[in-house]
């Protein structure tokens, strides 16, 4: 352990006091973070271009476009759908959005892609995914606020509704006491009419002794028929008032019939606008749908009981307009009576034959009249019962309305509940907000990872073979290694001395990112430091056996070059993995610097632990111990060929 | 005489680089407490040899055996007791004087207290101490061998290794590097120290093995090896049409005494220790063979000139 910390102690002051190479290691990372970073950070997207094409412009891809633009990414139109797919294929346009004419779960939007151009299509990808959710998401929120709107009113008309039927049962009360009151009135109303003072026999025997009796007779039918008379008016007036009386509660009736209606399409309303594919929204609405359908079918009925007692009340007033009209036929009779009677009196002169007729006439009109003045007391007699069933009718119905008013009173109070829901609960049930993906990155930190991964590789590779190749060089080699002193001493203080400066390094990488460039990085330190370790090892390692590999200075710093330069090139860093050969792809999913990236992209991109990855970590061991044991295996080596 | 068993034996050692062999069969051994010098040319392979004798480099054939123990056996434990001070300057410009010095003593396992003791000692002992704040670049050439050497010893080893300490130093650096080797082997340190110079193993060495091309000429010690060759002259010999085998041939079937004859150019070098007479039967020979004289000339050789005679040879 002493041992380790002299060489370490020996090799950090070698590396600061020869000037050239600490400059070039320490300070060149930086150069190259700040310069990338720069250009990424400005400029970046300003060259990118995306093409869109839809079917039918509405203001919600408008909005979308508009934010997409908002990142600084050029947004072309075209009235096309394959003239903009061509413009990705023509290189005109890095990718093409296709819009479908209806945003929803089976119409989706299509991104059109050219895989091998530049990495910046990826960022870009990302960046429009992230508009695109964040989008549908407020369209989603509208719709459902239109939703709840309806369900909202539906409430308040229900509320209305209840109220009205509040209203309906104490009019049907009323009615029901209106009614008693009329079978009352027409009880007391004694259409017994008195036709003894309308007797002609009096007469005709009366005259036989002459016209005597032609007065009286004419004074006893006038009374009679005069209180007939009375009678038959109050009856009718009373019949008047009652049918207004009856009117008035079937407005009444009608406009709660109305209401009950609006309720009812109201309901159904709320079941058709419900097209969401959310799932919590639709189970929510699926509960409202169920009770919805119940009290439909309960308001359905209660329509049906109000049609009845307005069916009722309709034929009541037709037996009071027939009863109006035998009163009116009965009235005309008294007077017909009244008219023979005062032929009567003005025939006294005239002979006994005549009399004798007009009386004849007299008598049939009573007859007439006795037998209406039965049909109307008939008629009385079953507009009485008619009342008394319908009043017991609508004590039932009280009874049914009285649960219809609990049942509305129920919904009301559901919807209530609905409609305290906000919009974005039902979209997104379980956040809080609606947060698009990987909300607080820019653009840099999607190749951030990468960025890092490169510089960490050409600072490893060539620091360590740097290291090596000086030590090698160094006439002081030799008396290294004709110390006691084990090879795994040296190798493993080489090793340490790199990776502390590759620590040192990402650390000021990432703050340098962390400041200047806007990339969170500190919340997931430990992370990215544990990965460094993996990824920091592994190009330590090449970087040493290059060393130790190669002859002179210039060659191996050639070689680290040359090698670095193969993994970058074979990672989807140039070109993406997805659009190399088939056998060259082979080659870049177990190339380490791609597998590298893969780590920190899980670190730095999705937050998540390098674990995650169990393969890749595995794989990356795995390169750590074959190039550890092979740069042993090459310093035992290297001691032949020190001169 | 109590006979002293070796500190390092070394047989048959044979190193090979991608099918080349740079070390072939090489046996000597190194007694403990002494200087022992390996002299060669440059791409002799001494570094070679030193670097297999720490345990650098695996020997292909043949063992170093250590106090009687084969090095291979606790690799770790021959590193902690050998020092190795290298031809290069084996430690880092990037790091101060005694950042250099304090890095090495950790990687030896030392304890921080005994390092910083050290580094005092060891400064103050290469006359470093006054620039231990100094970044190693901004340091003189000889100065950065001295500190190279205080780096090899910072963990007081057993055996210390030096290969070529003197390359590239002045005379008076030079010989300020003796004292300091000198003075190391004096406190009980067993030396092996690389070199092309003579004059170096003369001045420190008791034993010296002369290697090259890998191979080993000779092993011995260094008052051997000076009587062994300081005796002949050198007789510098050119003719035409230049039948050298022939004539040196033909110097031998008269008894004359000719350990070695080496060539260089177009010329014969016969090692003798009575040159007046060979020159006299060489002027009968050449009449003899007709071979018409060109150029002759006569010379007292140095320790060197042998050292470099007989490395030629092997060419
Ligand atoms: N690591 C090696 N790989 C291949 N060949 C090597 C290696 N080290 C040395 N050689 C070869 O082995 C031979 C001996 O080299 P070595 O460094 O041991 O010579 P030397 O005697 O130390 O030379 P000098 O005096 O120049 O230091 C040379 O030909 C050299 O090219
Ligand atoms: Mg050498």
């Amino acid at each position: 352990m002493k041992k380790i910390l002299a060489v370490l102690e020996k090799n950090f002051k070698r590396l600061v006091r020869s000037k050239v190479s600490a400059l070039v290691i320490f300070l060149g990372p930086f150069f190259l973070i700040t310069i990338i970073g720069l250009a990424f950070n400005s400029s970046g997207l300003n060259n990118v271009v995306i093409g869109a094409h839809a079917k039918v412009n509405n203001t919600n891809i408008e909005t979308l476009l508009n934010s997409i633009r908002s990142q600084d990414i050029n947004v072309r139109m075209y009235d096309d759908g394959q003239r903009c797919i061509n413009s990705v294929v023509d290189g005109d346009t890095n990718l093409c959005i296709l819009f479908p004419e209806k945003i929803d779960a089976s119409n989706k939007i299509q991104f059109h892609v050219d895989y091998s151009r530049l990495n910046l299509v990826f960022a870009v990808l990302k960046i429009i995914s992230a508009e695109v959710q964040n989008q549908s998401s407020k369209i989603g929120e509208d719709l459902t606020k239109d939703l709840l709107s309806k369900v909202k009113i539906t409430a308040v008309t229900m509320k209305s509704s209840s109220d009205v039927l509040d209203n309906m049962r104490r009019n049907a009360n009323a009615l029901g006491y209106q009614l008693t009151n009329i079978t009352q009135q027409l009880d007391k109303m004694s259409l017994s009419m008195d036709f003894s003072k309308m007797n002609t026999t009096e007469l005709r025997n009366q005259s036989k002794e002459g016209n005597k009796g032609v007065k009286s007779f004419k004074a006893s039918m006038d009374s009679g028929i005069a209180k007939n008379k009375k009678q038959l008016e109050s009856l009718d007036a009373n019949l008047k008032s009652d049918r207004v009386l009856l009117a008035d509660k079937k407005d009444v009736i009608m406009e709660l019939k109305r209401n009950v209606s609006i309720v009812y399409n109201n309901l159904s309303c709320v079941d058709k606008t419900y097209i969401f594919a959310n799932r919590n929204a639709s189970q929510i609405l699926d509960r409202l749908k169920q009770s919805d359908k119940k009290d439909c079918a309960l308001l359905f009925s209660v329509m049906k009981v109000i049609d009845d007692n307005i069916n009722d009340l309709n034929d009541i007033d037709k037996q009071m307009v027939d009863a109006q009209a035998m009163i009116t036929s009965a009235r005309q009779d008294l007077l017909d009576m009244e008219r023979q009677s005062r032929l009567v009196t003005n025939q006294t002169t005239s002979g006994i034959t005549e009399l004798n007729a007009q009386l004849d006439d007299v008598d049939k009109t009573v007859a007439d009249t006795k037998a209406r003045i039965a049909q109307l007391n008939k008629s009385k007699n079953a507009l009485k019962q008619q009342l008394g069933m319908i009043s017991g009718k609508l004590s039932t119905n009280d009874q049914s309305f009285a649960e219809l008013k609990g049942n509305l009173d129920g919904i009301v109070k559901n919807l209530e509940n609905v409609s305290m829901i906000t919009p974005d609960s039902i979209i997104n049930p379980l956040a809080t907000e609606i947060k698009p993906l990987q909300k607080n990155k820019t653009k840099l930190s999607y190749i951030f990872p990468g960025l890092l991964v490169l510089v960490i590789m050409f600072v490893s590779v060539l620091l360590s073979s740097t290291l090596v190749m000086k030590e090698k060089a160094s006439k002081a080699f030799f008396r290294n290694l004709i110390s006691p002193t084990s090879d795994f001493t040296f190798i493993f203080g080489n090793y340490l001395t790199s990776i502390i400066i590759i620590y040192v390094q990402t650390i000021i990488l990432i703050a340098i990112g962390s400041l200047f460039f806007n990339v969170r990085l500190f919340p997931i330190i430990d992370g990215i430091l544990i990965s460094i370790f993996f990824i920091g090892s592994l190009f330590i390692f090449l970087g040493m056996l290059i060393g130790y590999m190669f002859k002179s200075e210039e060659t191996t710093t050639l070689a680290g070059i040359f090698i670095s330069c193969i993994l970058f090139l074979f990672s989807s860093m140039v070109v993406p993995i997805e659009s190399m050969q088939a056998a060259v792809a082979m080659i870049a999913k177990v190339n380490p610097f791609v597998l590298s990236e893969a780590v920190l992209r899980q670190v730095m991109i999705f937050e998540g632990s390098p674990f995650k990855l169990p393969l890749l970590i595995m794989m990356l061991s795995g390169y750590i111990i074959a190039l550890a044991a092979l740069s042993f295996y090459y310093l035992k080596f290297t001691k032949e060929k020190i001169d | 005489m109590v006979v002293k068993a070796p500190l390092i034996e070394i047989k048959n050692l044979t190193k090979e680089f991608n099918g080349k062999q740079v070390l072939s069969n090489i046996s000597f051994n190194i007694m403990p407490g002494q200087i022992f010098g390996i002299i060669g040319q440059s791409g002799a392979g001494k570094t070679t040899l030193m670097r297999t004798l720490v345990g650098f480099y695996k020997a292909d054939k043949g063992s170093i055996i250590f106090r009687g123990k084969n090095i291979r056996d606790d690799i770790k434990y021959i590193r902690s007791i050998f020092g190795f001070c290298t031809q290069e300057n084996a430690f880092y410009e990037e790091l101060t004087v005694m950042e250099n010095m304090r890095y090495f003593g950790r990687l030896y396992g030392l304890q921080n207290k005994l390092i910083e003791e050290r580094i005092e000692e060891l400064l103050k002992l290469v006359e470093l101490f006054e620039h231990r704040n100094k970044l190693a670049t901004e340091i003189s050439g000889g100065m950065k061998r001295r500190l190279d050497l205080a780096c090899a010893l910072i963990h007081r080893p057993h055996v210390l290794i030096l290969d070529e300490p003197t390359t590239g130093l002045d005379p008076l650096l030079k010989k300020h590097m003796w004292t300091l080797i000198k003075r190391i082997n004096q406190i009980g340190t067993t030396i092996v120290i690389s070199t092309h110079l003579m004059e170096e193993v003369e001045v420190l060495c008791n034993d010296v093995a002369i290697i090259s091309n890998g191979k080993l000429l000779v092993v011995g010690t260094t008052d051997q090896l000076k009587n062994w060759y300081s005796r002949n002259e050198e007789i510098h010999l050119e003719t035409y049409p230049g039948r050298y085998q022939q004539i040196v041939k033909a110097l031998k079937s008269y008894n004359l005494p000719i350990p070695y004859v080496t060539h260089e150019g177009h010329k014969v070098i016969i090692y003798t220790p009575y040159a007046e007479r060979v020159l006299h039967y060489i002027i009968h020979v050449l009449e003899e063979m007709n071979e018409r004289l060109l150029d002759v000339d006569v010379n007292k050789p140095s320790l060197n000139e042998v050292f470099e005679a007989l490395t030629k040879r092997q060419r």
